[in-house]
């Protein structure tokens, strides 16, 4: 079996797991698994320009929060229909991932770092000042009534289900697409030299913007999904926590991985759960837990085990 | 081709080249030789607008290269091969060889040609480029470099670290890069392989050029080695 049938396998199995993983699950497990589904799309985009361009932001949650505010709003001010507003949000987080991005690439490394979070707080404080649209803090809820699409309840916990797959498995395929072109090797190019990449002709700069673009619109969308799903859009997505996050999830997950945004997600979602069933000082054991990983699978969990036992998982 | 008129640059307030012309023509190699720190390869870096040209000027068949941009001094044609290799390490070697060919027109073509050059890559194809040899690595290099199809080529230190069969089949290459007309610049210490190849040595001192002279000359007056490299 050659690698990419390999990795097409992986990819199809993953997603026919999920599949019927709701048939199976008790609900509030297919609940947790619809909420994971939806970060792990997240965790995708972040892992885009984490992961494969070698570009480490702390102001995802900018981009999270214009997906989410773009789509709630519309929604919720001007009373749109759940797909016209979802496209609001692309393009919502299109265009303030186009303008982030043409600013802060003209930064590296720790400045690039500090420039996107200095972005995610303006973002953040932005929506706390325009409180009277947004509720800041306290946000916002859309109502059962309007999140109707094509007919199907998406407040039904199996529509909601299998609307969270649909979204993912498009990502998740886009993305192993994605770094088998030409474009998902040129990020690899520039992550791993991008001298190199501009001695062989490629012009850096501009194909990093895309991957910020790329980055910023897959979060908006996850953002998106995530107020039309669970009905909230609130400040609290738009903090640092939430640019934090997903550096914690492709990180423990396997960052330049396919797959390993999922089960970083599903690691910490189901770590926190449990760790906060046993004791009240769980994020200290989250914390143990966390070192723990990163001392005995420092690439994480997908990573590690590309790199030990099974190189051509994608 | 390649023309470098009293260039001047160096590292932010650090100036390494205070004054360095050379002229490369098609189907010759010309050879910048001189001690460790002199500007060998921050000339290469300035070609190649790496470093910023503070002074003087660069041209391609007349074309100014002096404020272009890295990416598209490459697009004029210009390769690139430096120190330390510097491969796409986690990429395979197929997969490098695809990222230098994104460029080329005929991709298939330029493909089988470059590993015709370099026949034991063929072997290698789905390897991890970290994972090679070191003459394997600078052969990867070389392809990499060549598949951008270019008309000069900057070869810097090529046979560093080589073992001396490894060192013969870098010679070979650069050998038939010249026979297809490319224009070679090559920075090497190892006299022995630049008296065999090289058309024209530039001694280079504190980031001045001081002579510029052909082989056969050299060749004629080796105490000019001593008195340029300590040699």
């Amino acid at each position: 079996m050659t690698n990419t049938a390999k990795s097409n396998t992986l990819h199809f199995g993953l997603l026919f797991f999920l599949a019927i993983a709701f048939l199976v699950l008790p609900e509030y497990h297919s609940g947790n698994l619809a909420r994971i589904m939806i970060l792990a799309i997240y965790a995708m985009g972040y892992n885009v320009l984490f992961g494969y361009t070698g570009l480490l932001s702390l102001g995802h949650a900018l981009f999270f929060s214009a997906g989410m505010y773009g789509l709630g709003l519309t929604m919720h001010l001007n009373g749109w229909t759940p797909a016209p507003a979802f496209v609001v949000a692309l393009l919502t987080s299109t265009i303030v991932a186009a303008i982030v991005g043409f600013l802060v690439l003209r930064t590296t490394g720790v400045a690039f770092m500090i420039v996107t979070l200095m972005f995610a707080q303006a973002g953040y404080l932005t929506i706390l000042y325009f409180g009277t649209y947004t509720r800041g803090d306290e946000g916002f809820a859309l109502q059962q009534a309007t999140r109707q699409l094509i007919g199907f309840d998406l407040t039904n916990p199996s529509v909601r289900y299998y609307t969270a797959l649909i979204l993912f498995s498009v990502v998740l395929l886009l993305l192993a697409y994605l770094v088998r072109s030409p474009f998902g090797r040129t990020l690899v190019a520039i992550r791993e030299n991008e001298e190199r990449a501009k001695m062989l002709g490629y012009n850096v700069t501009a194909i990093k913007l895309q991957a910020v673009i790329l980055s910023g619109v897959i979060s908006g969308a996850s953002g998106a999904a995530y107020a039309l799903l669970f009905g909230y859009a609130g400040a609290t997505f738009a903090t640092v926590q939430y640019s934090i996050l997903p550096l914690l999830w492709v990180l423990v997950g396997g960052a330049g991985t396919t797959t390993g945004a999922f089960f970083g997600v599903l690691f910490m979602t189901y770590l926190i759960d449990y760790a906060s069933g046993q004791t009240n000082a769980y994020l200290i054991v989250v914390g143990l837990v966390l070192v723990a990983v990163t001392l005995f699978l420092p690439h994480g969990i997908v990573g590690t085990l590309r790199n030990k036992y099974a190189g051509w998982l994608p | 081709m390649l023309n470098l008129q009293n260039i001047q640059s160096g590292y932010g307030a650090v100036q390494v080249l205070f004054d360095l012309s050379l002229n490369a023509k098609a189907g010759e190699i010309i050879c910048i030789m001189g001690r460790n720190g002199a500007g060998k390869t921050t000339t290469l870096k300035t070609i190649m607008g790496l470093l910023p040209l503070s002074a003087g000027k660069i041209t391609l068949n007349g074309t100014d290269l002096s404020s272009i941009a890295p990416h598209k001094i490459s697009q004029q044609g210009i390769a690139y091969v430096p120190q330390g290799r510097r491969l796409f390490s986690e990429l395979s070697v197929a997969q490098n060889l695809e990222v230098g060919l994104l460029h080329t027109p005929d991709k298939a073509q330029t493909r089988e040609e470059l590993l015709t050059l370099f026949p034991r890559l063929r072997d290698r194809l789905k390897q991890q480029a970290d994972t090679l040899s070191g003459g394997e690595q600078q052969m990867l290099a070389m392809a990499r470099a060549l598949a951008i199809k270019p008309s000069v080529l900057l070869l810097d230190e090529p046979t560093e670290g080589l073992q001396p069969s490894m060192i013969d089949l870098i010679r070979d290459v650069v050998i038939k890069m010249k026979e297809q007309k490319l224009a070679v610049v090559l920075v090497e210490q190892r006299v022995d392989a630049v008296l065999n190849i090289a058309d024209q040595v530039v001694f280079v001192e504190n980031g001045r050029g001081l002579e510029t002279t052909d082989t056969e000359a050299l060749r004629a007056e080796p105490e000019k080695l001593y008195r340029y490299l300590g040699v």
